[in-house]
């Protein structure tokens, strides 16, 4: 399955659920019917909680009673908790049908960052409303890092106690009905540990409705993959290096408020009446206003060395990605940004913000690479100077240098 | 004033005094099945009861008791149990008063989850222990009640969980609900009750029942040796009526108790020609303060005791033709006596389960002509009293008012003619049912009083009890209470028969019986019921305690004992003829018509056992094939009468009078659909008058036909954007609707043409 370019918010079309209005209706047959009674679908699990094991044990108990004393009362008794839980059964399934949910995740997702995991829930029934759900979500890397290796052959508990380490679960539940043909949003708030491809799970609808006697878990595969930026991390600028002026290479130009004009774009709300351009208004017949280009400055460009040779260290090479990442949005927060690049890979020219979340997105997948050749630094770069680049620095600090003067370090 | 709607779902401190609500009214409920129990307990349920209603009423009181208090409550009820336990010869009551005090520390205490279901359990078995030990009618009403108010309370429970998961209240805020004022927590259940759901409820439950009730049919019997336990564990009192010592005036005082005694149902009863006496116990000695069972008849008993089902009446076969067909099964209510009624002889008593019991009737043949016999004594009783209504079944019933003894002249021959060491035996009979007062007073007066009746002639048995009865009768007439004259060294029974006093069934019957074995003839007390009345509603018959009496029997010398009824009023003697079919006397009154639904209660649901489980499944195959054949030799016959009619000569006016009444029944159906229709309209803009819009309705139909069908033209566009301001737009806005609707439709014809074009 393809990531997505960026992991901003793209609502997952899919519901899921008995009453997901994309499941085709399929005829009904009474043999898969009794079949589901004994044999439930896969990932449907119903288990009895512990008021329903009381149940089942005075149901037990009540009925040798009645067969050892042969009281009809007892059997009576007998067949009205039997049928209270058939009954708990049946509502059950009534609370269930006709209830859908999809999964959305609400970008953009940053290491350390808590951010927010939608389940809308929708009711498809025209009058019954549908009760305490609950919902199981987890998050996990893409890629489950393997577990270290201690001398020895691990067993499969240690391999699954290590695989939960980097999992994250929650559960959600609802706090009020969802009325006939209505829709809810519940919240899951999760911090994410790492940065890289995850998957968000929703791993399963339960609810307790209507009794409590029992458990019962749909399994869902709703599944969302998102990219998780580089964390943000303390840096100290160091040098006063500024940018020098008059710098060879290309200009780049982008929106501002400078004198020059850069292009026409239609009206958006808020945009001062004095930039109307009223004749394209009039020719066009919808309202364009003036876009003027910011002041040149010259900027920086980043420039970053990814070669295992270099990043010996994982916690490194994760606070190298941290520090390219936090100094790419500064930079660009004061317009110094000027293009970034990835040894190996083409440069990028920053202007808009699509742009800088697109180096995020590289930064966040971004591994060690095995080294280059010698030269390829220059490849694909137009501009010779103001180029940060990045070293390690002792055992844990990485440092950042501007044609090879320290700057910044972390 | 807001302008947001209140929202239609409770919150969590609604729900919380829902939940409260609920919990204290099961409780309540649980509470009254102690009613039904005759433990001594009826006022601590009284007070548990209204502590339960106070603190349901004001849920804040819970809160200001200290919390000292709720600690010492546990080892305070400990204590109480040791106590009751000292005191109390009984477990069982000891453990419900125990469970009664557990119900109301759980029903006032601020409770979880965990509580709640507690609570649950505790009235869950206060209503079963009252059950099974009552098997009583109000039980099943409760039990059904209880089940509703438990599904409720823990629909509510699972409610409150789920909204209990948002953030961490405050102590204050944990408590808020019960601050709720009562106006504005019943106005917030009025807002948000929704009738659909709550008649879905009520359909639930009932399905709840009625799968219960199928339940209960088809869940495999087992026919089990042993028998009921948890009579082991309490003891009842029986009613001073029928015990083994009656003295004068305690089966008058059972006649002022209208309340049933007991319920016969018969498979025919139109073969009971007489208002039946119901013999219960035999009081063969007698004593100044009244008659009662002898020791040695009651050491002959217990020597019988065995436990069993069956019980045989008559060893020997009888003709049919002088039996009453069918079973008799008689429902006897708790606390009437150990004795059970029997109506005449039988040929086999059976009972529900094993129980102890003893009888006079010989279970197999005597081996030797010396053995001892006791059958004609007629009694069957139990080792104790039953605590619960006991059912049994006689069957080949003979309603006869003379009780077979042969053996008995036999030993009294042998006993008169006898010497000492015969008197010593343990043969009994002779000396009880001839002793009476004893000295020279009681037999001066005895004496002087035959004189009257037999003016010094040799009677048989017959006649002198119908003299007697005639004497007694003119002497003294019938009453309630009776004035005994002063006490000068005779006894009561003697000073009686002396005076010209009124007396009650007791006195004649002792009377007539003090005066037969003054005269030399065996006589006997009996103490039962005479009469009764049919329920007209279920076809059974009701006998009361009312209906208590007391007569005599006589030996006739020879081969029986003769029933004789001296109380005016009373059946006649043995020697007059079994009058004409009695009308049977029918109750229709509503306390009948409540008393049929007990018989109902006791027939299908008490006494339901395997081999009526069989009987049903037989019936309902038999019912099933029986349906179908009907039902096949209608369709049959139906068939046959079309094929005829279809063969019948056809001509212009038999086709215009079928073509008439055809187009008659479809304009009928037509109206009757129209009406319907325009009812159901008219009755949902009342009910929801705001809400129901012909119009809306039928833009929103309009709507969704057009966005079945795929063509987007132009026409179907601006229809659309019409119907959806018809559909959700203010009235201001409107074009006209019926003009849109025929837009609409022409839009649909289009889009259908060109999708198929």
């Amino acid at each position: 399955m393809s990531v997505p370019a960026t992991s901003i918010t793209s609502p997952s079309p899919v519901w899921d659920g008995p009453g997901a209005p994309a499941q085709p209706r399929r005829q009904f047959d009474w043999h898969a019917l009794l079949w589901l009674m004994v044999f439930p679908k896969k990932r449907h699990r119903i288990a009895l909680t512990v008021p329903g094991l009381f149940l089942m044990a005075l149901a037990l108990g009540i009925g040798t009673a009645a067969y050892n004393t042969a009281s009809n009362i007892l059997f009576l008794t007998l067949s009205l908790l039997l049928a209270c839980l058939l009954l708990s059964g049946l509502l059950s399934w009534f609370n269930l049908m006709g209830a859908c949910w999809r999964l959305r995740t609400e970008g953009p997702w940053r290491s350390g960052h808590e951010t927010l995991v939608s389940v809308d829930v929708h009711n498809q029934k025209r009058w019954l409303p549908t009760y305490s759900l609950w919902f199981e979500l987890a998050t996990q890397p893409r890629r489950i890092p393997e577990p270290e290796d201690i001398g020895r052959e691990l067993k499969m508990r240690e391999i699954l106690a290590a695989a939960e380490k980097h999992i994250t679960r929650g559960l959600i539940h609802l706090p009020e009905r969802v009325d006939a043909g209505s829709t809810t949003t519940l919240s899951w708030n999760v911090r994410p540990a790492r940065r890289g491809e995850a998957w968000v799970d929703l791993l399963a609808v339960g609810s307790l409705f209507p009794f409590g006697f029992l458990k019962k878990s749909l399994g869902t595969e709703l599944r969302q993959p998102v990219l998780v930026w580089p964390a943000q991390v303390e840096y100290q600028w160091i040098g006063a290096t500024a940018a020098r002026g008059g710098a060879q290479g290309r200009r780049t130009s982008r929106a501002g408020t400078g004198d020059d004009l850069l292009a026409l774009r239609k009206y958006q709300m808020g945009d001062s009446h004095r930039l109307i351009h009223w004749k394209a208004s009039a020719r066009l017949g919808r309202m364009m206003v003036r876009q003027f280009a910011a002041e040149t400055h010259d900027g920086y460009e980043l420039y970053l060395d990814p070669a295992a040779a270099i990043w010996v260290r994982p916690e490194q090479f994760e606070l190298v990605c941290s520090l390219a990442a936090t100094l790419a949005e500064d930079l660009f927060a004061s317009g110094r940004l000027r293009a970034v690049r990835i040894e190996g890979g083409p440069g990028r020219d920053i202007r808009r913000v699509r742009d800088l979340e697109a180096w995020l997105d590289d930064l966040a997948r971004l591994t060690p690479q095995p080294a280059q050749g010698a030269g390829s630094r220059e490849q694909g770069s137009q501009q010779t100077h103001n180029v940060i680049t990045f070293a390690p620095e002792g055992a844990r600090g990485v440092t950042a240098y501007v044609d090879g003067r320290k700057t910044a370090s972390a | 004033m807001s302008t947001a709607a209140k929202p239609r779902q409770l919150n969590r401190d609604e729900l919380l005094r829902l939940k409260w609500l609920l919990g204290g009214v099961t409780a309540l409920v649980s509470l009254w099945t102690v009613f039904f129990l005759d433990i001594e307990a009826l006022g601590l349920v009284a007070t548990v009861s209204a502590a339960i209603l106070v603190v349901l009423i004001r849920p804040s009181l819970p809160g200001r008791v200290p919390p000292l208090a709720w600690k010492l409550a546990v080892p305070a009820i400990i204590v109480s149990l040791v106590v009751d336990a000292y005191l109390s010869p009984d477990t069982l009551p000891v453990l419900i008063r125990l469970a009664i005090l557990l119900v109301l520390y759980r029903a006032i205490s601020y409770r979880r989850k965990r509580e709640d279901l507690q609570l649950l359990v505790l009235g869950l078995f206060l209503i079963v222990v009252a059950g099974v030990l009552t098997v009583s009618v109000g039980f099943a009403f409760l039990l059904l009640l209880f089940t509703a108010c438990a599904l409720g309370f823990l629909f509510v429970v699972n409610l409150v969980e789920a909204t209990g998961t948002a953030a961490v209240r405050t102590p204050e805020g944990e408590t808020a609900w019960t601050r709720l004022g009562w106006r504005s927590f019943l106005g917030r259940l009025r807002a948000v009750a929704d009738w659909r759901m709550l008649g879905f409820a009520g359909l639930l439950f009932i399905t709840v029942v009625v799968m219960s009730g199928l339940l209960f049919l088809v869940i495999p019997r087992f026919e089990l040796a042993s028998g009921f336990f948890l009579d082991r564990y309490i003891t009842r009192k029986s009613r001073s009526g029928f015990t083994d010592t009656v003295k004068f005036g305690d089966v008058s005082e059972l006649i002022k108790d209208d309340s049933i005694a007991m319920r016969v149902d018969l498979t025919n009863s139109s073969g009971i020609r007489e208002e039946p006496y119901w013999r219960l116990v035999v009081l063969d000695e007698y004593g100044p303060e009244g008659f009662k069972v002898s020791a040695r008849l009651k050491g002959q008993l217990l020597m019988s005791q065995r436990p069993t089902t069956v019980v045989r009446g008559r060893l020997n076969p009888v003709r049919r033709s002088e039996t009453m067909g069918g079973f008799w099964t008689i429902y006897l209510e708790p606390g009437v006596s150990r004795y059970l009624p029997l109506p005449g002889s039988f040929g086999i008593l059976r009972l529900r389960e094993a129980t102890q019991v003893q009888t006079t009737f010989p279970q197999e043949r005597a081996k030797s002509d010396r053995q001892e016999s006791i059958d004609g004594f007629g009694m069957v009783a139990l080792r104790t009293e039953a605590m619960t209504m006991l059912a049994f079944q006689l069957d080949n019933v003979i309603m006869a008012d003379t009780i077979p003894d042969p053996q008995f002249a036999r030993h009294l021959r042998g006993w008169l003619q006898g010497g000492e060491d015969v008197r010593d035996q343990r043969n009994y009979y002779p000396p009880t049912m001839l002793a009476g007062p004893e000295g020279p007073a009681h037999a001066a007066t005895m004496k002087r009083l035959l004189q009257e009746i037999t003016a010094g002639e040799e009677l048989s048995a017959a006649d002198f009890a119908r003299k007697a009865t005639a004497w007694l009768r003119q002497r003294h007439a019938y009453a309630l209470s009776v004035r005994l004259p002063p006490k000068d060294g005779r006894d009561d029974i003697v000073r009686w028969l002396d005076s010209n006093e009124p007396g009650f069934c007791e006195y004649f019957a002792a009377g007539f019986t003090v005066l037969a074995r003054a005269a030399g003839y065996p006589a006997r007390v009996i103490a039962g019921f005479h009469g009764g009345s049919l329920n007209a509603f279920e076809n059974y018959y009701m006998v009361k305690n009312s209906n208590a009496h007391a007569w005599a029997e006589i030996y006739d010398g020879s081969a029986a004992w003769l029933r004789v009824d001296p109380t005016p009023g009373g059946g006649s003697t043995a020697s007059q003829e079994v009058s004409a079919a009695v009308e049977q006397i029918q109750d229709s009154s509503w306390s009948a018509r409540w008393d049929s639904l007990r018989v109902l209660w006791y027939r299908r649901i008490v006494n339901f056992d395997s081999r009526q489980q069989v009987e049903m499944i037989d019936s309902v195959k038999t019912l099933t094939a029986d349906t179908g054949n009907v039902l096949r030799v209608r369709l049959e016959a139906w068939t046959k009468a079309l094929k005829a009619w279809l063969a019948g000569p056809w001509d212009l006016q038999r086709l215009v009078r079928v073509a008439a009444e055809g187009a008659g029944l479809l304009v009928l159906a037509g109206l009757t659909w129209l009406l319907g229709r325009y009812g159901w309209q008219r009755w949902w803009q009342w009910r929801r008058p705001t809400e129901y819009d012909p119009v809306r309705r039928q833009a929103g139909k309009w709507l969704a036909r057009l966005r079945e069908s795929e063509a987007r033209t132009a026409e179907s566009v601006a229809v659309r954007a019409d119907l959806q301001r018809l559909r959700y737009g203010r009235r201001e806005t409107w074009a006209e609707p019926r003009g849109v609707f025929q837009r609409a439709r022409r839009a649909r014809k289009l889009a259908g043409r060109s999708v198929k074009g």
